[in-house]
């Protein structure tokens, strides 16, 4: 490699690292090295675990005390920050070796490099107020007088878009867009020269994402500073970049420029771009990525991701075949083979494949009708009522039907209710008003055995897959407990109802325990987590998440139920998973007819996967419709707001929803639409009188006293063009 | 603020369930469990002596229904009268008062050692954590936890009195040649101070050391151990991991950004402590024949005294909740996310 | 297709004891427990003299090799009290805290699960028994009951139920609300099996860590209440009793009446609050691994 580090403001050269864990080693990064020039964005792009949030730390010097620089440096204008022997590491010990370091530091820190943290995290202290917080920064570092500090820090809060009060509130009060963007204003105020942003923006709501996404942007261009962003996500860090890094395994695999990520070299990347659906994109099979990431427990010689890889060759497994070759100017790739992707294959599109799927018949296998739910908020200590308007209504008044075979997906953000919805149909809540019907017949939760025999109609497949397994099970004993708790080995097709009598071995092919068996390999294969011998023994901390994942699949279906309510399946997952498991759910429908509720915050997975959609807004539906239809002729402002945050095209939604969209909604339950106060179409009779769902076309309804103009408006047509032109 | 009042108001309201159960249970314990409470309440002598059993039935109503018994019980607690003992001829409610200025005296001194050498303790250890100072620290605090005060008193008589003269002797207060200062406040340092008697503050402070700080130990053993557990936990927290990355000076780190953080759970166990010391006290103080409540207790039990030791279980009792009250709001002022 | 059914749930309890043995603090607290269990199984076989055996002529003598922690001042070898004092002082801690074990963590269960009015009932019960300072109840209940055996044992069983409902009620209550509850409440389980299968199993480890601190904490306030007159009276050898009487020789320097005796309370309580922190961290350690 020629590269001088002369030119650059940060230079990581060779560096990697290593943590100890009792008596394991991780090998987490591996002879990294690149520059970040004056002004540069670089967004770096990998799953959890492949070192990016290491590399972020150790440039930052804070990664834990476990951690351990084996080889390399990085040099910070000319200045060398981590070695093998600073070390990379924070120690709050008292020696004076560690005092050295820090004398060294106490200029680059915050001063020469600050972190944007993740503030879904405990990244601020919940003891202290956020002025604290910030005019302490000003106070230790600067030397600053208090009353300064302060005027400084609201300065700052104002150019992150906050207000003065929020200087005086502690960070519990504040909402996760909020937080996020104190702690953007802790980064910025000592105007460092280098940012390091590591996920700003996960586990944040689309729209907030979004709004954070420009913030970033706009403060680099104003402060002329440069930026290292880490994220799982390509297409958004990609929005925020100059150029990409793609790290797997503790190596970059590849370095692109962002602008145009889709002409890309590594096989990886490749995957990893086909691999998540894009909302502009009307495509009818994204890539699974076989495998998981591996566990870096040794090191990998030759090319790590080899064992996932379809291209692979012999030579991938030489020690070269991860030096990076330039094939381009500004593109370096780690790939021994190159190989020739043909990305029209994958481009073909839903449309023309209409009609390959299995047809559903009008018949619904789950129904809602009116359904509403409302929680009374609890006083901090005990439950006391105060007044009478503390009612939360999660859900309200909402109808919704599943038909046979058919994939319907449910969209909202945090808090719109829609967990709590999940949490009705699968009938683990009694609603307040309204009803459930599960083919047909209501569901009443006090007929025990009634309600008994409808929990093997529908079954549910939690957000969370780390927490939906006992973790004292083994994967057999977890996958067989339906049957066990149901008493009796309901099966598939083929095989009628028997009883399982007792749980003593038996021999004979038709012993309870043999069918058992058998049906516990029969969901493991639809949920295809093969070969059996490799799981079944497993206890849930040995699977990665998408095991995990599909072990709960397995688990679902051994009841062989009608309807699966999937909530928010693969947003715990790594993103080379989710393909797998999104495919899988589309399989289950083609091969076995099973219904599905997808339901999830993300519409661009919502159009590759289900044939119709409802949109969720604070507890109410506030568009339903087949899904093209309902994502080219959106006919509410709040689906509109959705699918710009989604397709992310800079500046695109202050420009057609204005600034109010960002607004947070005050009122709990207001007696007008409750996205008025958002809406910038908004009129006076919005505030006064609730909207009902009112039929546009066909299945296409819209809670909005306004629809039809906003469908004529066409606010998504140009958007959606644009994102897509560049690739064709 | 209003907040705050109100969920002053609600801990409050709060305290009476236990209290009044607190009373019950005294109540079922003196007056049920026992065939004859007259037994319990009076003693042998009185219970042989007609004419005294009839005095202590009347003016308990022994003979009247149970419920009438517990409010007149109940009465009799409202106005502060923990009940008669025929033993000492005297109502308790006096004699305690005599006795509690000393036993103040006593676990104050104790948690002035304990709770700052405690959380010092607790620190220390956790920023050298897995060094040989942690180590000190962790196994002196295990050795805290595990040894019985009295027996830790009577090492230590036999280490600073016996054997290095460095103490005075265990009995009391004073040395006996020195007379007790006018009575202010009942409290003998504070007494001797107000009065400008510096041989007596000074002798009363000499007299404090030894027992104090065998009471003290167990405190800080345990709030070490706390303190460690805590520490260590909110220096690998997020937030920790941010204001490292500011570079803010280590003192204000470790001051203002941990320790604030740390010190929550340690509320909530010095006031379970307090509790513990209190049993101590009595141990303590039937060593050092210290004068105080857990004298009395010790010679109540000698003399099968009941009443006596009923009314100080009942009012440790009272006091141990109002510890634990005072620790929540407490809790509740330091901790900005308990939600009023 | 037999082989599919190979050991499983075996590991539930195999690898925490593994655990436990291979770190030291939590062999050397087993050493040091069943040491004293020895002691106390086989007492007349170990202590060299009758334990009550009175011989004036041999009073106040220094440890020697014919009296290996010297005589008291009616000339009994201390070493064969203290032998017998632990066979007692082991008996009131097992028998009370696995009483207090059995009534507590159900009471715990029951409250933790089925919630609501049993809840309130059981743990504002709890509430009252925790408002007295431990010992002063204690005091307090042997006082009423008369000093001996039985009532130490009751006063000890009291103070020591509300510690073990509160732990028992904590962790099912976190319990209850994991996910994989649900996950079996949507499949149909009954609550009998959630209890059995899901909640009771988590609940083992913290209760054990409390059975082995509440040990130490037994032989404490047995010695304690016999120490102060309340317990076990002389001349039955206890070891607080045994303090207690050899407190006036203290100053007179015949230190071992009393120091013997709290040695082996200090070890036997330091063994098992080392027990209760080994069993804790390695129920951390096993569920992470």
């Amino acid at each position: 490699m020629k590269m001088s580090f002369e030119d650059y403001l940060l230079y990581v050269d060779d560096l990697s690292i290593e943590y100890t864990i009792g008596s394991t080693r991780i090998y987490a990064v591996n002879h990294l090295t690149f520059g970040v020039k004056q002004n540069e964005s670089i967004g770096v792009v990998g799953e959890s675990g492949c070192g990016k949030s290491t590399l972020a730390m150790a440039i930052a010097h804070i990664l834990p005390p476990n951690a351990r620089v084996t080889s390399g440096r990085v040099l910070f204008r000319g200045q060398v920050i981590v070695d093998s022997k600073m070390g990379a590491s924070y120690s709050i010990r008292y020696s004076a070796k560690e005092r050295k370091i820090e004398d060294q530091l106490k200029v680059i820190r915050w001063k020469g490099i600050s972190v944007v943290f993740q503030g879904a995290l405990d990244s601020l202290n919940p003891v202290h107020t956020v002025g604290t917080q910030l005019s302490d920064i000003f106070i230790y570092k600067e030397k600053m007088l208090k009353g300064e500090a302060e005027k400084k820090s609201k300065e700052l809060l104002n150019v992150v878009g906050l207000e003065n009060w929020v200087y005086d509130v502690y960070p519990h009060q504040l909402s996760g867009g909020m937080k996020q963007r104190v702690i953007i204003a802790m980064a910025i105020s000592l105007a460092p020269s280098l940012i390091i942003a590591d996920e700003p923006t996960t586990s944040l709501d689309v729209i907030t994402q979004y709004r954070i996404i420009e913030e970033l942007s706009r403060l680099r261009k104003s402060h002329g500073v440069a930026l290292i962003n880490i994220s799982h996500d390509m297409p958004l860090i990609s929005r925020l970049s100059d150029r990409l890094m793609v790290m797997y395994a503790g190596r970059i695999v590849e370095k692109l420029p962002s602008n145009n990520f889709l002409v890309n070299s590594h096989p990886y990347t490749h995957l990893l771009v086909n691999s998540i659906p894009r909302i502009e994109e009307d495509l009818s099979e994204i890539l699974p990525i076989k495998g998981a990431p591996p566990r870096l427990r040794e090191k990998i010689i030759g090319c790590p991701f080899y064992d996932r890889c379809d291209y692979r060759e012999e030579k991938c497994k030489e020690e070269s075949a991860v030096d990076l070759i330039e094939t381009s100017s500004n593109h370096h790739v780690a790939c021994a083979v190159l190989p020739d992707f043909e990305r029209a294959k994958v481009l073909e599109t839903k449309a023309n494949r209409a009609g390959n799927h299995h047809g559903f018949s009008s018949e619904p296998v789950l129904e809602a009708s009116n359904l509403t739910k409302t929680f009374e908020k609890k006083s901090g200590l005990r439950e006391i009522k105060t007044s009478n308007d503390n009612e939360i209504v999660a859900v309200d008044r909402v109808n919704l039907s599943v038909a046979e075979g058919e994939i319907v997906a449910l969209v909202g953000e945090t808090g719109s209710g829609k967990t709590t919805l999940s949490r009705l149909l699968g009938l683990l809540e009694t609603p307040s008003k309204g009803e459930v019907r599960l083919k047909g017949v209501s569901v009443e939760l006090t007929q025990r055995p009634q309600v008994k025999e409808l929990r093997r109609v529908v079954q549910t497949i939690f957000q969370d897959p780390f927490q939906s397994v006992n973790p004292r099970f083994s994967v057999y004993d977890a996958i067989a407990e339906p049957i066990k708790v149901n008493g009796k080995v309901s099966s598939t097709k083929e095989s009628n109802e028997t009883k399982v009598e007792d749980d003593n071995a038996g021999d004979g092919h038709n012993s309870p325990r043999s069918q058992l068996d058998n049906l516990v390999r029969t969901a493991m294969n639809s949920a295809e987590l093969l070969p059996h011998e490799d799981y079944i023994d497993k206890f849930p901390h040995q699977l990665s998440g998408g095991q995990r994942q599909r072990l709960c699949i397995a688990r679902g279906l051994i009841l062989n139920p009608k309807i699966l309510i999937a909530d928010e399946p693969i947003s715990m997952l790594d993103v080379s998973l989710r393909a797998g498991v999104l495919n899988l759910l589309k399989k289950l429908r083609t091969e076995r007819g099973i219904s599905i509720l997808y339901i999830t915050h993300d519409i661009a997975s919502a159009r590759y996967l289900s044939d119709r959609i409802y949109v969720m807004y604070r507890g109410e539906i506030v568009e339903t419709g087949t899904t093209e239809e309902l994502i080219k002729k959106s006919a509410h402002p709040y689906t509109i707001a959705l699918l710009l945050a989604s397709i992310g095209v800079e500046g695109s939604i202050y420009e057609k929803l204005g600034k109010r969209i960002f607004v947070q909604s005050e009122e709990s339950n207001p007696i007008g639409c409750k996205f008025a106060d958002r809406c910038q179409f908004a009129k006076d009779i919005c505030f006064e009188k609730r909207p009902e769902l009112k039929g546009i076309s066909g299945d296409h309804f819209s809670r909005c006293l306004f629809s039809e103009e906003i469908q004529g408006m066409k606010l998504t047509d140009a958007v959606l063009k644009r994102a897509v032109a560049p690739k064709n | 603020m209003k907040g705050f009042r109100r969920f002053l108001v609600l801990r409050v309201v709060s305290l009476v369930p236990t209290i009044f159960g607190l009373i019950l249970l005294t109540f079922f314990l003196t007056h049920i469990i026992p065939g004859n409470p007259a037994l319990i309440l009076g003693g042998p002598e009185v219970v042989s002596n007609p004419a005294e059993l009839k005095v202590l039935e009347a003016e308990l109503g022994l003979n009247k229904p149970l419920y009438v018994q517990f409010f007149i019980y109940l009465v009799q607690l409202l106005h502060f009268n923990l009940g008669y003992s025929f033993i000492q001829g005297q109502y308790i409610t006096y004699e305690l008062g005599a006795r509690f200025p000393p036993t103040i005296e006593l676990a104050v001194a104790a948690m002035i050692i304990g709770v700052p050498i405690g959380i010092y303790a607790g620190i220390f250890a956790a920023l050298r954590a897995n060094q040989l100072g942690d180590h000190a620290v962790r196994i002196t605090s295990l050795l805290g936890i595990s040894m019985p005060v009295f027996f830790l008193d009577l090492l230590l008589i036999i280490a600073f009195f016996s054997d290095l003269h460095l103490a005075p002797s265990p009995f009391g207060q004073l040395s006996p040649q020195l007379g007790y200062p006018r009575s202010i406040t009942g409290f003998v340092i504070l007494d001797s101070l107000f009065t400008g008697n510096i041989t007596d503050f000074a002798n009363a402070i000499w007299h404090i050391i030894l027992p104090a700080v065998g009471l003290s130990f167990a405190i800080i053993a345990v709030l070490a151990r706390v303190m460690r557990a805590s520490m260590l936990d909110v220096v690998n927290k997020d937030y920790m991991r941010t204001a490292f990355a500011i570079g803010l000076p280590r003192n204000i780190l470790i001051r203002k950004y941990a320790l604030r953080n740390a010190l929550l759970p340690t509320i909530t166990v010095t006031a379970i402590q307090m509790g513990a010391l209190m049993g101590g006290v009595v141990l303590t103080e039937t060593i050092f024949s210290w004068p105080g409540l857990g004298l009395y207790t010790y010679n109540s039990i000698l003399s099968l005294d009941y009443p006596s030791i009923m009314a100080v279980a009942i009012l440790s009792g009272v006091v141990f909740v109002l510890i634990n009250f005072l620790a929540d709001i407490l809790y509740g002022v330091v901790d900005p996310r308990v939600k009023y | 297709m037999k082989e599919m059914r190979r050991s499983r749930s075996a590991r539930s309890l195999s690898v925490p004891l593994v655990l436990f043995l291979k770190s030291k603090t939590g062999l050397a607290s087993l050493l040091i427990l069943l040491f004293y269990i020895v002691l106390a199984l086989f007492a007349p076989h170990i202590a060299p003299y009758n334990p009550l055996q009175q011989n004036l002529s041999h009073s106040l003598l220094p440890p020697s090799r014919s009296h290996l922690m010297g005589t008291d001042d009616l000339g009994r070898d201390v070493f064969s009290r203290i032998v017998y004092a632990i066979r007692l002082d082991l008996e009131i801690a097992f028998i009370s805290v696995s009483i207090a074990y059995l009534i507590g963590v159900l009471a715990g269960i029951v409250a933790g699960y089925y919630g609501k009015i049993a809840d309130n009932a059981i743990m504002r019960v709890m509430d009252v028994f925790l408002a007295f300072p431990s010992l002063i109840f204690a005091i307090a209940i042997s006082v009423i009951l008369g000093t001996g055996f039985l009532s130490i044992i009751v006063a000890i069983t009291v103070t020591s139920i509300p510690l073990f409902s509160r732990v028992a009620r904590s962790t099912v209550l976190s319990t209850k609300n994991e996910l994989y509850v649900t996950a079996a409440l949507s499949q149909g389980a009954s609550k009998i099996h959630i209890l059995f299968k899901h909640i009771l199993p988590p609940s083992i480890a913290p209760t054990l860590v409390l059975y082995a601190l509440g040990l130490g904490t037994a032989i404490n306030v047995a010695a304690a209440l016999s120490f102060l007159g309340v317990g076990i009276h002389p001349p039955i050898p206890e070891l607080g009793a045994m303090i207690s009487e050899g407190l006036t020789y203290v100053l007179s320097g015949q230190w071992w009446i009393s120091v013997m005796p709290g040695l082996f309370i200090v070890f036997i309580v330091i063994a098992t609050n080392m027990m209760g922190d080994t069993i804790r961290e390695v129920n951390d350690v096993s569920l992470r691994r």
